[in-house]
């Protein structure tokens, strides 16, 4: 029955679904990844009228990823079908090998670091970190708290109930609380909120140092510069489906489609300027400046040469040529907006 | 201590307000003072009636099941509102025993604030210590009872504090005589006046009319199935 709710919903937004039975069709060969410890395979989550999700099919390894997607990408929703808190309406999920919504070891094997600022007011932070410990069925609770509580540096705020907490501090005790049971997977759900500057370095640091430890560590962010910190691999969400995932820089490689922006820098703009424009290398050429030149190629390699001959020839003295949209912020616009920059 | 232990702490913990103390309080001290008024307005041969009355009308009536309802209409519901189930909802325990704790967290302290002070009161009415002990057990039993069927309305409601007002006039007084044995009251009530029923004293014509050994079987029954409804609901559901 909700499979033909979920199929008519997307004839409406002229969308079709691909129909998989989870319990009969394997996954495609060689995926998921050997080393894989989240696996979504063809989820789909519908909300009454609203398709949130569409058949997503991604892995996660050790390491951090950034999961990116504007407002309504889908990500949250992912977040709470991976953690087993909300049941896809199609699809499978494995978390170290079982579903967190029926086993008991799937779920100890993940973590969350919920988004919103819901918290157990009447706790200290040490009792609340504690609690995470306890429940797991761990050992010596204790130590490893107050361990939890000064990765997040607030080993002198344990005795205080976090209803009393900032924002910021609160944000870093469900931190401790998600790293306390030492999970093979931490999901932090825009885990930066709240924070500032001098604490989010330590953080985006504590997650690189997660991911180097083997820690499956998927981080949830809207802000693309500090997901461009914490590492290269990212997995993009658009509409509700799967936009990309990998290493941006390979992803920005396999975008042929998309136009290189090049800054040049050199003595004579406009002289450079009028000596490329006939070039077959460019298709777009704007002067900012008197000694800055932007080029639009889809050819970078006979670009380079071109240039340099454009340079020799008109006697120009090239300063500096430097790639624009390369970093992950272009990459996700257009993976996202399907605009260029 | 175990997963149980642990979430039993944390549910008595966040249930037990002081804004809550003070209610249950203050119905407490309203049961004693009657209780005494009663024991010097009566003469003694009419105390286990009167007192018995008092315990019934007054306490399982309103008493007990008010006092469930402030304890366990949020136990559950309040964690889905202000989205504090996600950090019990992510480790081994299982949604059965999470549901059990609260349940058992509720009623347990439903039995310190009402069934103790309840029981002190049947006492101070009726100077019959089985009157008293009768009167722990019936309360106890509803407030289990109670502790369920409200945990479970805080799953199905955010609105579990006014639907569960509803239950309690309608369901369990305006419609007592329809709903009859399908009530907690009802039995609550045979278990608590059982003495004057067998003194035939008139409570009887208050329709009390099942035995205490089926009206214990029918609070127990009540408290599994409602449990049992409640973890199945908490195990379905979507947690934000």
């Amino acid at each position: 029955m909700l499979r033909v709710d979920l199929e008519s919903l997307l004839k409406v937004v002229g969308e079709t679904m691909t129909q998989v039975d989870p319990n009969l069709a394997p996954p495609p060969v060689a995926w998921p990844p050997s080393d894989a410890t989240v696996v979504c395979y063809n989820v789909s989550k519908a909300f009454s009228n609203l398709v949130a999700l569409s058949d997503v099919s991604v892995a996660f390894r050790p390491g951090v990823t950034g999961l990116l997607g504007p407002n309504g990408a889908g990500k949250s929703t992912l977040i709470r079908v991976m953690c087993g808190l909300a049941k896809p309406s199609i699809g499978k999920v494995w978390v170290a090998g079982g579903d967190p919504r029926e086993n008991a070891q799937a779920r100890k094997a993940i973590s969350l670091v919920p988004q919103q600022d819901g918290i157990f007011e009447n706790l200290t932070a040490l009792k609340f970190v504690e609690l995470a410990g306890k429940l797991n069925g761990m050992d010596e609770v204790h130590s490893r708290a107050m361990w939890a509580l000064d990765q997040v540096h607030l080993t002198d705020e344990a005795n205080r109930p976090v209803g009393e907490f900032s924002k910021g501090m609160r944000q870093r005790a469900k931190i401790a609380y998600a790293l306390v049971s030492n999970p093979a997977v931490i999901v932090l759900d825009e885990p930066l909120n709240g924070l500032d500057p001098k604490q989010r370095k330590a953080m985006i640091q504590l997650f690189r140092e997660l991911g180097e430890m083997g820690k499956t560590v998927i981080v949830s962010s809207h802000i693309l510069d500090e997901v461009q910190r914490f590492g290269s691999h990212i997995t993009v969400l658009a509409n509700g489906r799967l936009a990309a995932e990998g290493d941006y820089k390979a992803i920005r490689e396999k975008l042929d489609s998309q136009p290189r922006t090049i800054l040049i820098e050199c003595n004579s703009a406009s002289t450079l300027g009028a000596s490329l424009i006939t070039s077959e290398t460019v298709q777009g050429l704007t002067v900012s400046s008197n000694n800055e030149l932007i080029v639009k190629t889809s050819t970078p390699n006979d670009f380079r040469f071109a240039v340099a001959k454009a340079a020799q020839t008109s006697n120009v003295r090239l300063q500096k040529i430097k790639p624009m949209d390369e970093d992950l912020e272009s990459v996700f616009r257009y993976l996202v907006e399907g605009k260029r920059q | 201590m175990n997963a149980f232990g642990i979430l039993f702490e944390l549910f008595v913990r966040n249930q037990t307000t002081k804004t809550r103390l003070f209610m249950t309080g203050a119905l407490a001290i309203g049961a004693l003072l009657l209780a005494v008024l009663v024991n010097r307005n009566e003469a003694s041969g009419d105390l286990i009636e009167a007192g018995s009355t008092l315990v019934v009308v007054y306490g399982s009536n309103l008493m007990v099941p008010l006092v469930a309802l402030l304890l366990a209409g949020g136990v559950l519901g309040q964690l889905l509102q202000d989205e504090t189930l996600v950090y019990l909802w992510l480790t081994p325990t299982s949604r059965v025993g999470t549901t059990l704790a609260a349940v058992t967290a509720c009623a347990t302290a439903g039995v310190v604030l009402v069934a103790v002070p309840l029981s002190i009161a049947a006492l101070l009415a009726t100077e019959s210590s089985i009157v008293a002990i009768h009167t722990f057990i019936g309360s106890t039993l509803a407030l289990f009872a109670y502790s369920a069927i409200f945990s479970l309305l805080g799953l199905i409601t955010k609105n579990a504090t006014i639907w569960g007002v509803v239950f309690i006039v309608l369901w369990e007084t305006l419609l007592a005589i329809v709903t009859g044995p399908l009530s907690v009251t009802y039995h609550s009530r045979s278990i608590i006046a059982q003495q004057a029923i067998e003194n035939d004293t008139g409570l009887g014509d208050l329709g009390l009319v099942t035995s205490p050994t089926t009206a214990t079987i029918s609070l127990v029954i009540m408290t599994i199935v409602f449990t049992a409804i409640a973890a199945l609901r908490l195990n379905r559901m979507d947690v934000a």
